[in-house]
């Protein structure tokens, strides 16, 4: 591969990425424990940072990367942002095919980069049902998330109030899909 | 457009050395401090090129973002082991187009429906022609396109995109003549329809 060749290309070899995709991915890195990361909660006190981190770490395990958010962490422009968050639970879908997978994915993608396309979305994730449930009693198999009251996905993202993230909660297709939603607001720490 | 690979000017190539002299000191930075400046310095360099390969390989700027965050996730994962046998460029590109591999795998082989029609408005915005021809390649089926792209855009050559896509020379240079047949066709189906408005 010759990397200098741009005068003979058919097209420019070289694109800028999405506004904000730099911090975003610097953040990702950060919340893997790839690279080390000044932020905001980091420089409130190094407690904070760290429960921060765990938080994030939590969110982050078990992600399948097919459907892997483009958002990982905050937005470029909400660097300084002072805007309420809001975390949306998606229960399991109550029918829930494999063969209707991509669709879906293609599906909850596109309304997650209309949210984003507002300045809304942060970060979102789905989860595998897999996973260990970890006590002072010692650790066990997760169980699979229930319909009703589990957790298979999430997405986080900011708002003006809760009444605001419950309209973006209802606009996502999860609930015609007859999944539930569990909107919870981030406590401002 | 004849399907052989172009001749390296030995300029290009002296252009070539001293860029892999600064990525050195680049990653050699990073590894030490593993620290978000010295991430940024990298990506300044290289995203623009894995996000224009992966944006075009997978006809979508959304997984075009996405294949790039899963690039410098595997990059910042595997640096140290990285041995410069290829530039630094080379070798996160070829992350790339594994990683687009993997997520045609895991779609099922299935065309993707791309999810976001264009390329984003925050790409250098192309006039005329240059618009015409993204879309065009962007339309190409995947087979096509992977080739046309690593091949006339991205400076592959046909025994690297046979070991990148798990196919022979032959059909390289097939499916990059047949890429560029389709593609003439599609410009020209263009241009003809302006000229009947």
């Amino acid at each position: 591969m010759n990397d200098e060749e741009a005068s003979e290309r058919l097209l420019p070899a070289e694109l800028d990425p999405p506004p904000g995709a730099r911090d975003r991915i610097a953040d990702t890195l950060a919340a893997r424990g790839l690279i080390r990361r000044r932020s905001r909660l980091r420089r409130a006190g190094p407690a904070l940072a760290a429960a921060a981190a765990a938080f994030a770490a939590g969110l982050l395990v078990g992600a399948a990367p097919g459907v892997r958010g483009r958002a990982h962490a905050r937005p470029e422009s909400a660097g300084s942002s002072t805007a309420p968050r809001f975390v949306l639970f998606l229960s399991p879908l109550p029918f829930e095919d494999a063969a209707g997978e991509p669709a879906r994915v293609s599906e909850y993608r596109r309304w997650a980069a209309e949210v984003r396309g507002r300045g809304r979305f942060v970060a979102g994730e789905k989860l595998e049902d897999s996973g260990r449930v970890v006590s002072i009693s010692g650790d066990s198999a997760a169980p699979a998330p229930d319909p009703q009251g589990g957790v298979a996905g999430y997405f986080l993202f900011e708002a003006k109030n809760l009444e605001e993230a419950v309209a973006i909660a209802r606009s996502c297709p999860h609930v015609k899909r007859g999944g539930r939603i569990t909107v919870r607001p981030v406590a401002p720490v | 457009v004849d399907g052989r690979d172009p001749p390296r000017a030995p300029v290009r190539r002296a252009v070539t050395v001293e860029a892999e002299s600064s990525d050195r000191v680049l990653v050699s930075r990073f590894l030490s401090r593993r620290d978000d400046a010295s991430f940024r310095d990298i990506y300044s360099r290289h995203a623009g090129a894995v996000y224009a390969l992966s944006a075009r390989l997978s006809g979508s700027a959304a997984d075009g973002e996405d294949l790039l965050q899963e690039v410098w996730i595997r990059a910042a994962s595997s640096l140290e082991a990285f041995r410069w046998e290829s530039t630094l460029r080379t070798w996160l590109c070829g992350i790339a187009v594994n990683c687009w591999r993997e997520l045609q795998r895991r779609r099922g082989g299935m065309a993707l429906a791309p999810d976001v029609p264009d390329l984003p408005d925050e790409a250098p915005v192309p006039a005329g022609e240059r618009v015409d021809l993204e879309r065009a390649v962007r339309a190409l089926p995947n087979g096509f396109r992977e080739v046309l792209v690593l091949h006339d855009v991205h400076g592959y050559t046909h025994r690297e995109i046979g070991e990148l896509l798990g196919i022979d020379e032959g059909t390289s240079k097939s499916q990059l003549s047949r890429g560029r047949r389709s593609l003439r066709e599609a410009l020209e189906k263009r241009t003809a329809a302006r000229g009947e408005r």
